[in-house]
């Protein structure tokens, strides 16, 4: 699992492997490391994480911009780090 | 928690890629279920049969048995050799499918991958019974196999039944090393479990199923199956074992009754109880206490709900003890209500139906209602920690927190024999409860308290049962 920054403003997190609880757990410490505004994309083989990095994400007030399978299993989730400007 | 990442690390292993509990499944309803419906018809014809859905298979035992155990690549390059199990001429096989998730998620690739595999057993031209399976996912596409426990049962019949199961788990606790004795037997009383809940406890013998990418960690595991084994006076099965870059602990387990097994799905009416030998969720402290090591804010948002690290460390040590301790004197119970193979079963003497409370959870309940075509009305969900289950679903860290593993039992017992099934649970120190009733027949239904929606956040699970406020 590995958190790169790919541009200014937009981070990668990629999660493959790993199973419940850690990739909800990990998006959510990448994600204090973003300032407002930024958006991560999280890298997802597990599934049941297609439901709960969104449902956990926008409880804390981030905005998930959209969901992808990406190829067979694999997902990729957008999230758009949310909070006072 | 760097520590145990590094202990993990240093072995080659993510600790992060171990599930807890029960190894990720191939999903039974999407893909495994329905490949097994196309195959099934096939394989019948060419001598192949393929066991409709069970927790063991039971089959007629005699004086002894033998296993083979073999490993086969899956997909169109299969190594199955039909001359070698001709030569074995087994009575029934389980299989451990470990297959790459890329191929697991959908029904037509991961028949791709096993019906090569079967067809090429049949070609064996021995009627040869797949009596149990068991389908993990594997991240390493390169670890795609099949594993076969190949049976052969020798002598004179001898009246009574063997029953055969196989399961398999990463790790029951990440804090502790992959040989602790906990892990060890708690993934085989994981295994022994679907024995156990009907009722088999005798002669039981093991053929362990160790991966570990570490020849000497896999030889401590071995020596940790020995001593459980001992321990409980379990014979070990010497059989080969499995290279694996992950830790996989398991086994095919094996055990003799003359009981008849708590099968009667066809008899469960109205009125009759649901018992459960004691309350369950056991995986939540497990993952709470985790997270809470991963992550300060999970700590210091369990503190603020009243639960300190050192209540959450000994809400966790009591789960790791209950999964590593073998359900089999609640075997025995469960086994005094069980009409010998001579006589004619008695609702009023006999449990009707049982199953464990394990990966599924709640679910299993559910399973229950759908085998004996009846709706089970759940009037309260007995949890060993009410308040941490309901923390992890609500922070998104198990999608279903009534999970368990090596769980306890439920039983569906006659309103006349209740009470004494539940003061038996009592007295080999379970801690059973009556959490439900048979409502009615023919509509397959679960209707449980409206609260049960703190513990579930899996809305596919949810949609299946019915709340009821």
């Amino acid at each position: 699992m590995k958190l790169s920054k790919v541009e200014e403003g937009k981070y990668v997190l990629d999660v493959r492997g790993l199973v419940c609880p850690y990739p909800v757990l990990l998006t959510k410490k990448a994600l204090e490391v973003l300032k407002v505004g930024e958006t991560l994309d999280v890298f997802t083989d597990n599934p049941p994480s297609c439901e709960t990095i969104p449902e956990s994400v926008r409880r804390i007030g981030h905005k998930v911009v959209r969901i992808d399978e990406i190829e067979q299993a694999v997902w990729k989730i957008e999230i758009k780090k949310g909070g006072a400007p | 928690m760097k520590e145990e990442i590094k202990r993990y690390d240093d072995l080659g292993i993510n600790l992060f890629e171990l599930p807890l509990g029960c190894s990720v499944k191939v999903d039974l309803d999407s893909v495994v279920y329905p490949t097994l419906d196309v195959l099934k018809p096939r394989l019948r014809n060419q001598g192949f049969e393929v066991s409709s859905r069970k927790d063991a298979e039971i089959i007629e035992a005699k004086e002894n048995f033998e296993v083979y155990r073999k490993f086969y690549k899956l997909g169109k390059n299969t190594d199955v050799n039909p001359e070698e199990i001709a030569k074995i001429s087994p009575t029934v096989c389980t299989v451990v499918i470990q297959a790459y998730q890329r191929y697991a998620s959908k029904s037509e690739t991961f028949k791709a991958l096993i019906e090569p595999v079967y067809k090429k057993i049949s070609e064996s031209g021995v009627k040869v019974k797949l009596g149990k399976g068991h389908s993990i996912i594997t991240t390493f596409q390169d670890e795609s196999t099949a594993i076969f426990d190949f049976i052969v049962t020798k002598g004179k019949n001898t009246n009574k039944f063997l029953a055969i199961n196989n399961d398999t788990i990463n790790i029951v606790d990440p804090t502790l090393s992959p040989e602790d004795p906990r892990q060890v037997s708690g993934a085989l009383s994981n295994a022994l479990n679907d024995l156990f809940v009907v009722g088999v406890h005798e002669e039981i013998q093991i053929a362990p199923l160790i991966g570990a990418p570490n020849e000497q960690v896999k030889e401590k595991i071995l020596k940790e199956v020995e001593k459980f084994s001992q321990r409980y006076n379990f014979k070990v099965i010497n059989v080969p074992q499995l290279f694996s870059k992950k830790i996989i602990l398991g086994a095919t387990v094996f055990g003799i009754t003359d009981k008849q097994p708590p099968l009667r799905e066809d008899l469960v009416r109205p009125r009759m109880n649901i018992v459960v030998s004691r309350p369950f969720g056991e995986l939540a402290p497990i993952t709470a206490f985790v997270s809470s090591l991963l992550d300060n804010a999970v700590a210091h948002d369990l503190e603020e709900e009243g639960i300190t690290l050192s209540d959450l460390k000994k809400a966790k040590d009591e789960a790791v003890n209950l999964i590593s301790s073998p359900n089999i004197e609640v075997a025995k119970v469960v086994s005094e209500y069980l009409p010998s193979i001579e006589h004619k079963f008695n609702e009023d003497e006999h449990i009707l139906l049982t199953t464990d409370v394990t990966g599924p959870g709640l679910y299993v309940f559910y399973e229950l209602a759908v085998r004996a075509r009846v709706t089970i009305e759940l009037t309260c969900i007995p949890l060993l920690f009410p308040k941490i289950s309901e923390f992890v679903t609500r922070e998104f860290l198990m999608p279903n927190s009534t999970a368990g593993t090596n769980g306890a039992f439920a039983i569906i017992v006659s309103e006349k024999l209740v009470e004494n099934v539940v003061n038996d649970l009592k007295l080999v120190g379970c801690k059973p409860e009556v959490v439900g009733k048979v409502s009615e027949v023919g509509k397959p239904k679960l209707i449980v308290p409206f609260e049960v929606a703190k513990y579930i956040a899996d809305p596919k699970l949810l949609s299946l049962l019915t709340l009821k406020r």
